[in-house]
């Protein structure tokens, strides 16, 4: 495991190095390479260095599941960062330097034992991110969603940080599973509220969601996606494996506020995207009802039970990246991401769209699809749970979402009279990849499910 | 002389608590109400500040060193997150010529 950090480090810094020079070409293989070699050492959990770690990262269990995840997320967005090297961008080498180190962020976030390491996690994956979010500067959208990025992340460490804070001064212990009966429970439940603030802001569920859609418009399109699956499977990893190192001392009322929370992302969620012209921010709203879908495998959480929510995170993150990646694809071109510039994508691009066609059915949790799956896993969860109203308002929400990404399939095969869309075969042969994934993960679950188990 | 933790324990530690949560509490209404982005990024500060002072505190009543050494590591990353939000700030002031945070508004719905 801690081989994967000095990986992914070592990596980051050769590929800002290489910015520098004539061979600029080597990056993104580079990046790749390093990250496969990461990826293998969590894998095959060789314990080479671990002794460094000092108990404060976790190398077996939902820790390395949750590890893996991230490090695939991270080899499947690396091949197209080349775009930018393609096009004779010199940054390319900041870019993936600082993906690496983003991914490094993300997968110690949800890796760690103790709140010293979950805190540094979700700064190196935030500061990495406000300078990704931003770096089209040019752009003065960029650098305003840049701005809002830099300003709620920022508010958000403070806020959970405040929890750690005020969970350390009443427990005398920062171990995530420390915890112990102390006399101002009431304190320590308000300390758990701000820690889990924290992290629904983070994640982006309704309340907190306010600056996710002008984050994700404003971002280049490429970041967007890593911003979409990586900071989300990191943010959800994260909280997802406090829950679990502290279930037995979790207050009563968090199922109730988790309920609350996901009442209000489905509905005003699936409200909010409706009316939006801009297919990022459709994109964005898409984003957040499926954490708020996500959160529901959260209800009542035993040992054991997490892998509806990991079976989720491979089929949210297959179908966003797809959908991110297509349309920066159209958005390069077109110079637009409104829904016109989608009109005809059917004849100018058969494989964008049907990719994209695919990966929204499958977070429309269509049938045959991972999506499908995937919610439907979540679903029984908390139905078995006892939360079957839950459950209902879900599925009419499903029914509702239907309308949006419809809109969005039905532009792209629209009649158009624009010319052909050429994009590499490279990514084209990456695009399908996915979709096939997502195809192979709705018709086998049983496959995936295994392997999470 | 004495050492340093018992001077701060001179004074009872829900002192510090209330004193902390104050200032949280002033950072958070600043984050939320000031239109300068640079008064904002400072009510930032102040909100991590807050919570160093309450790990100190503590960190010194329990006679424990994880609070302090978390410390570090706050300031560390508070410093680094200082320098990206200076280098976006002048980024977008050369591009907008303004601080003011309710001119951002290109973006809605």
């Amino acid at each position: 495991m801690m081989t994967a950090f000095i990986f992914l480090c070592l990596f980051a810094i050769a590929a800002m190095f290489l910015g520098f020079t004539n061979i600029r070409g080597a990056i993104v293989p580079l990046a790749f390479a390093g990250t496969s070699i990461a990826l293998y050492s969590v894998i095959s959990g060789q314990p080479f260095w671990n002794h460094y770690l000092t108990g404060m990262v976790e190398t077996g269990g939902t820790a390395k599941i949750l590890c893996a995840l991230v490090l695939l997320n991270a080899l499947a967005l690396i091949p197209f960062y080349a775009w930018y090297e393609r096009r004779g961008q010199e940054e390319v080498g900041d870019f993936t330097g600082l993906f690496l180190f983003a991914s490094m962020g993300a997968m110690l976030m949800v890796s760690s034992t103790h709140y010293m390491s979950l805190f540094l996690g979700v700064e190196i994956l935030s500061i990495a991110m406000y300078v990704l979010a931003g770096a089209d500067r040019r752009k003065s959208k960029s650098n305003e969603a840049a701005l809002k990025y830099f300003i709620t992340g920022s508010f958000t460490s403070a806020i959970l940080l405040f929890g750690i804070g005020m969970i350390y001064a009443l427990t005398g212990s920062l171990e995530i599973a420390g915890a112990v009966e102390v006399e101002g429970q009431s304190l320590l439940q308000l300390a758990y509220l701000f820690v889990f603030t924290g992290f629904a802001l983070k994640i982006a569920v309704v309340p907190f969601h306010f600056w996710a859609p002008d984050v994700y418009e404003g971002t280049p399109t490429l970041f967007t996606a890593a911003m979409a699956s990586l900071v989300k499977l990191a943010s959800i990893g994260a909280f997802l494996r406090i829950i679990q190192l502290n279930v037995d001392l979790l207050p009563a009322w968090l199922n109730a506020y988790y309920a609350m929370l996901i009442l209000a992302t489905l509905i005003l969620g699936n409200a909010l995207a409706i009316k939006q012209q801009s297919v990022k921010r459709l994109l964005a709203y898409s984003g957040i009802v499926q954490a708020g879908f996500i959160l529901m495998g959260f209800i009542s959480l035993r040992p054991g039970e997490e892998w509806p929510v990991l079976f989720y995170f491979i089929a949210y993150v297959l179908a966003s990246v797809v959908c991110f990646v297509v349309v920066h694809f159209v958005e390069s071109r077109e110079g637009t991401d409104a829904l016109d510039a989608f009109r005809g994508l059917g004849q100018r691009n058969p494989i964008l769209a049907g990719t994209i066609t695919l990966a929204l059915i499958s977070l429309a949790g269509g049938p045959f699809t991972s999506g499908f799956v995937a919610k439907l896993y979540v679903l029984n969860q908390a139905v078995a749970n006892g939360y079957a109203a839950l459950a209902v308002v879900a599925v009419v929400c499903t029914l509702m979402s239907v309308y949006y990404y419809y809109k969005v399939i039905n532009a792209i095969y629209s009649k158009s009279a624009d010319q052909a869309l050429p994009i590499e075969p490279v990514y084209s042969g990456l695009l399908i990849l996915f979709t096939l994934i997502t195809l192979a993960a709705g018709i086998l679950p049983s496959f995936f499910t295994g392997l999470l188990k | 002389m004495n050492h340093i933790p018992e001077i701060i324990r001179t004074i009872p530690l829900s002192h510090y608590v209330a004193l902390s949560s104050a200032l949280f509490l002033i950072g958070l209404l600043g984050v939320l109400i000031r239109k300068n982005i640079i008064i904002v990024f400072m009510c930032i500060e102040i909100m991590l500040n807050a919570v160093n002072l309450l790990m100190v505190a503590a960190a010194s009543y329990r006679g424990d060193s994880a609070g302090q050494v978390m410390v570090l590591f706050t300031m560390a990353v508070a410093a680094a997150e200082v320098s990206v939000g200076l280098a976006i700030i002048v980024m977008i002031y050369k591009n907008l010529k303004t601080t003011n945070i309710d001119l951002f508004d290109q973006m809605k719905g």
